[in-house]
């Protein structure tokens, strides 16, 4: 399975959410901006890679996690992500999109637009990582309803896997 | 291969165009308003943009899809070509052919239009049918480039 956390640049949230999800963020513990700024994967993306998925890692049940920047067509672009799953005959269960915008505030995104957008990096990269850091919590919250929605989709291919007998068993 | 064409709503234009390369309107004449309405594809207005939908299969065995972009189609694209590959492990081509025909504040207002009034689907066939001469060129482009010609 492949989980892809979609933000506006692919550089703050999904970053983040990625990081917590792969296990190198603490759930349990707020990280500090030198947390943050550390990762190699944040505050870091060009326009370039809008709309192109990055692979970050596998995680602990083996599924491969990816970021995405989509900038302001997240909806179309998921749509043309979940449209192809029929196209190419995947399961749809296969690629799991979820968007980490909606749990971060006003402040990471501020600090997102200085650095990236105006490329005001030295102000704008403080600014979003003490916006990411008062939303942490939310953040560790989408994470680990991922981690539920993913063991329910294994739990319940598993069972059809059973029913059917046969592994290559789509929906 | 999957040849795709697009336009802004992907309601209008790409459906048309995606029926003349399938062979159900005339490549040479414009259609007239009962053969368009005729058609299962077009003047769909609950399309979602960014979604591809599959047309039909041409004689060449080619899948023919229509595709609404906004005005993200660059974006859109690339996303559809490098999900397939990193995503779903597929070596699928796809091809690109804009189809459109007016600018996009003009398919909005269509679109609107369309929306709110069921006459106001007439005024779309019209402008369909006006610019039936561009995307026949499209098409006809997109079969050269297929190799079709």
């Amino acid at each position: 399975m492949k989980i892809v956390y979609m933000c506006f640049g692919r550089a703050h949230s999904s970053v983040v959410a990625s990081a917590i999800h792969l296990g190198y963020l603490d759930p349990q513990r707020k990280p500090t901006v030198q947390d943050l700024i550390k990762l190699p994967l944040f505050d870091t993306s060009e326009a370039s890679d809008i709309g192109i998925p990055k692979f970050v890692g596998y995680d602990q049940e083996g599924c491969e996690v990816y970021i995405l920047g989509l900038n302001g067509c997240r909806i179309p672009g998921q749509s043309a992500i979940e449209s192809l799953a029929a196209i190419l005959e995947v399961p749809s269960w296969e690629v799991l999109i979820v968007e980490t915008l909606g749990a971060i505030g006003w402040l990471a995104k501020l600090g997102g637009f200085l650095s990236r957008q105006l490329h005001f990096v030295t102000i704008g990269r403080p600014i979003v990582a003490h916006g990411i850091i008062r939303c942490y919590g939310q953040l560790c919250e989408l994470v680990e309803s991922v981690k539920r929605e993913l063991s329910i989709i294994a739990a319940q291919h598993k069972e059809t896997r059973q029913e059917t007998g046969n592994p290559d068993h789509r929906r | 291969m999957n040849v795709v064409y697009y336009c802004w709503d992907g309601i209008f234009d790409s459906p048309m165009a995606a029926m003349i390369h399938l062979g159900y309107l005339s490549e040479e004449r414009p259609p007239k308003i009962g053969e368009l309405m005729a058609l299962p594809n077009y003047g769909r207005l609950d399309r979602q943009a960014g979604r591809l939908y599959f047309a039909g299969a041409d004689g060449h065995n080619n899948a023919v899809f229509t595709l609404g972009c906004l005005n993200k189609a660059d974006l859109i694209q690339r996303v559809i070509r490098e999900a397939s590959r990193q995503l779903y492990n597929s070596e699928a081509q796809f091809l690109f052919f804009n189809c459109q025909s007016i600018p996009a504040w003009r398919c909005f207002l269509a679109k609107r239009l369309a929306l709110a009034d069921p006459s106001g689907m007439r005024l779309c066939y019209r402008k369909s049918i006006k610019s039936f001469a561009k995307i026949a060129a499209v098409v006809k482009k997109a079969k050269a480039h297929l190799g079709y010609l």
